[in-house]
């Protein structure tokens, strides 16, 4: 079973990459993450055994496994360790072999600009973590205690799993000091974003970029950011305008971009008068809905909690693409409309997409 | 086979004339009387108009080759680059248009006044404000002035923030995300328009002008509309908050300064939600909001969002005169048979055969009786049916036949009333024991 048989059926249309370079914007709320849906996206990018394919001719989708594409991931709020893992349970993806096989970098964009050094007396620059955090700002000095790495883990964002790192687990790969001095010199290399500003955050990406290009081998490759609004909220020199240039600049030596924002009420309405960072929450999301072609959004069912139900996915396509295709084509109707289905994710990580009252069971 | 014969009329006459054909059946002056039936397309007046619809329609497809609509030479030459206005050559410029007289005047004059400005006639509006969200982009509208402005040879300048394509090998694209400050953003688009006769300037988000150091919306348009005469469109997003708190509170938003300086805005709609629009208003009900404003958390675009059927324009036209005039249109997606083939060698398509911008009123979606069903279906508070009756799986209706059997059925206690009418009688019960009944003795007595 390869991990393109993860996606469901019904979900392969919307995961598939449009043909055109583009930008999709995946959207999401506190109850309803869009963890899985990203992983699909991986599956979709790097599932396809073309080995396997061609030896089994199922016949559905015999043309497309042709396409190679590479696939850089940057996430802000999830290390190393919560993607692989995740990767693992529920697309039966091998990231770390990606990785070696230069089909996929990791930029991280959490550990060494928000965490302490999980292990003290390595040789890292003399500036602590939270002083980098900072930034150049230095605003009000965060509590002292805070620095210190016994309370740190307790503290970091949810779903973060470094709890197990320092044991002999498989997630060691950033922890472990061997692997972190191993950084662009080893085998495998690895990204990090040290602070919140856009200079660091265009070097690291544009380094695993060209990092993933270096096979040599013509391929297309999709850039997954995950949360970059976390930027605007720990910068606040970062304006929304800054940062959307930034994923265009990026977006240059990238065909897809696959932009993950969270979408809840907390992050995007405007009190009044409204503050800073709920405009620049609200205008970042909005500019990227703007500028994707593709919107997928995840948001908890509307009628309340349900056993069956994870939540609701809405796909909707901006159709009328910035390109002039007059002569070229006819349109094609009503295909384009937006559609919803609902999905559940069970434990162990597969997914379940059905319509609106088919139920869960089909 | 005999037919009545009837004296000729006028009318006649005029039918003899336009068909000699029927000379055949005349009789002296006489005519068989089924010549009445046909009078009345005869008549006069109706005669006139349909004559002007057959003239309107053979005009209206624009010949390849009309010099009013194509532009064989673009190239600038130095020299001044003088306004051209509409009055040219024209003795009569203090003419003052009227009112139009009629319906189809006044929706004349309305499609006349869009199509010009979609048209890029070059008085008719320098800069041109497109308001879009994300319920409808103003993409449709974009590529719409692109179109016209590639089948009328004008030069097309493209400065986007928000995309990293350029939309037509042939527009001259700058990424003023790379970047650029104004001032280089200022000379890029100079130079773009520097050998052209008249160019379209787009920019697809206005927003980063304000944004951007050194730079004022108002160099842009001083540049454009007045130093190259040329036409500025700009497109601003409704449902981006404008940021309060960097700014000089002494400015004014920067919406309220686009609106000042713009000469047509333009509103983008989808057409699915204007129609929901009608319906609620006709039935006295809250507008329905849509997307981000829906309230629902997790939304961020409606599922009808960008209609492919076509974008509604909520136009407001500044005329010279100070005048302001509004209009609502719908603009359908522009296809490949509405243009003639191209004329010169490397332009990408010809003259435009007809327009087909049309008012929102003449659209038959809007006007039908679906959208009167959507009516009827809101004020059940059941979308969807379209009929007055609940949709279940009993049948609540009757027909003609049970109406009529429950028409003949007569009402147990009519003998009790019209006892009533008699003298001391009312309120006698009037019971007939029936076999089942157990009479009871005691009940009486209490």
């Amino acid at each position: 079973m390869s991990s393109y048989s993860r996606i469901p059926p019904l979900l392969q249309p919307h995961t598939r990459l449009p043909t055109d370079d583009s930008i999709l914007l995946v959207t999401s709320t506190l109850g309803a993450s869009a963890n899985w849906l990203i992983i699909r996206f991986l599956c979709e990018a790097l599932g396809r055994d073309r080995t396997v394919q061609g030896a089994a001719d199922d016949g559905a989708v015999p043309s497309e496994g042709k396409e190679d594409v590479a696939v850089v991931l940057v996430s802000w709020l999830r290390d190393w360790g919560f993607w692989k893992n995740e990767a693992r349970k529920g697309g039966g993806l091998d990231l770390e072999r990606l990785k070696r096989d230069k089909r996929l970098a990791f930029v991280d964009g959490l550990t060494k600009m928000c965490l302490a050094d999980l292990h003290e007396g390595k040789p890292e620059s003399a500036q602590t973590p939270i002083e980098r955090f900072q930034g150049p700002h230095q605003r009000t000095p965060l509590p002292t205690g805070r620095a210190q790495p016994t309370v740190l883990p307790v503290r970091g964002p949810p779903g973060r799993i470094n709890a197990r790192i320092p044991g002999p687990t498989a997630g060691t790969s950033i922890a472990d000091p061997a692997s972190m001095s191993s950084i662009h010199q080893g085998p495998v290399a690895q990204f990090y974003i040290t602070s919140p500003t856009l200079k660091d955050v265009r070097s690291a990406i544009e380094g695993a970029i060209r990092h993933v290009e270096s096979t040599g081998t013509q391929r297309k490759t999709l850039l997954i950011l995950d949360t970059p609004s976390f930027l605007l909220a720990s910068n606040p020199d970062i304006t929304t305008y800054a940062l959307s240039a930034e994923v265009l600049h990026l977006h240059k030596f990238t065909s897809h971009i696959l932009v993950h924002v969270p979408a809840d009420d907390a992050l995007i309405s405007l009190s009044e008068p409204s503050q800073p960072i709920e405009v620049e929450g609200n205008n970042f999301l909005v500019k990227m809905a703007h500028m994707s072609t593709r919107i997928l959004s995840c948001r908890v069912l509307d009628t309340g909690y349900a056993k069956d139900v994870s939540g609701v996915l809405r796909i909707t396509e901006n159709a009328s693409a910035r390109t002039l295709d007059l002569l070229n084509t006819e349109r094609d109707g009503d295909e384009r409309r937006g559609r919803e289905l609902l999905y559940l994710v069970k434990g162990d990580g597969s997914v379940k997409m059905f319509e609106r009252g088919a139920g869960g069971d089909i | 086979m005999s037919t009545t014969m009837i004296p000729m009329t006028d009318i006649d006459r005029r039918i003899l004339r336009e068909l000699p054909d029927f000379a055949i059946h005349v009789q002296g002056d006489k005519v068989p009387d089924w010549f009445a039936n046909i009078r009345i397309f005869f008549h006069p007046a109706v005669r006139t108009t349909a004559s002007s619809i057959t003239r309107a329609s053979k005009t209206d497809i624009r010949s390849r080759t009309s010099k009013e609509w194509f532009k064989p030479d673009n190239r600038h030459r130095g020299g001044i680059r003088k306004p051209r206005t509409r009055f040219d050559g024209r003795k009569d410029i203090t003419h003052v248009m009227h009112h139009p007289k009629t319906l189809a005047q006044f929706e004349r004059h309305a499609v006349h006044l869009m199509a010009s400005v979609l048209g890029l006639r070059r008085a008719s509006s320098p800069f041109t404000l497109v308001l879009d969200d994300l319920n409808q982009r103003a993409t449709p509208l974009l590529n719409e002035f692109m179109y016209r402005a590639l089948s009328r040879n004008v030069n097309i300048v493209y400065v986007s923030f928000e995309s990293k394509r350029t939309p037509h090998p042939s527009v001259t694209f700058i990424p003023a995300w790379d970047g650029l400050t104004g001032a280089t953003l200022l000379n890029e688009v100079e130079q773009a328009m520097k050998n052209f006769t008249d160019s379209l300037v787009i920019v697809d988000s206005l927003h980063e002008l304000f944004a951007l150091k050194d730079m004022s919306m108002n160099a842009l348009f001083a540049l454009v509309a007045v130093q190259y005469n040329s036409l500025l469109v700009g497109v601003y997003h409704q449902d981006l908050a404008p940021d309060t708190t960097k700014t000089d509170p002494y400015t004014p938003p920067p919406l309220n300064l686009l609106k000042y300086l713009a000469t047509t805005i333009i509103e983008c709609k989808s057409f699915a939600h204007v129609l929901a629009a009608k319906a609620a208003a006709a039935r006295s009900l809250p507008e329905p909001t849509f997307g981000l404003l829906q309230g629902a958390e997790g939304i961020i675009q409606c599922l009808d969002a960008n209609d492919t059927r076509g974008i509604v324009l909520d136009a407001e036209f500044r005329r010279k005169s100070g005048r302001a005039e509004k209009g609502k249109y719908f603009l359908r997606p522009s296809r490949g048979s509405d243009y003639h083939e191209a004329l010169l060698p490397g332009q990408v398509m010809g003259t435009l055969k007809k327009e087909f911008v049309t008012t929102l009123d003449k659209n038959p979606v809007y006007m039908s009786d679906e959208v009167i069903g959507l009516v009827n279906a809101a004020a059940n508070g059941n979308v969807g049916a379209k009929t007055d009756i609940v949709e279940s799986t009993f049948e609540l209706g009757l027909t003609e036949k049970q109406k009529a059997a429950r028409g003949e059925v007569v009402l147990p206690y009519f003998d009790a009333q019209k006892t009533m009418g008699e003298a001391g009688e009312g309120g006698r019960i009037l019971y007939d024991m029936g076999s089942e009944d157990d009479f009871d003795e005691e009940e009486d007595e209490i």
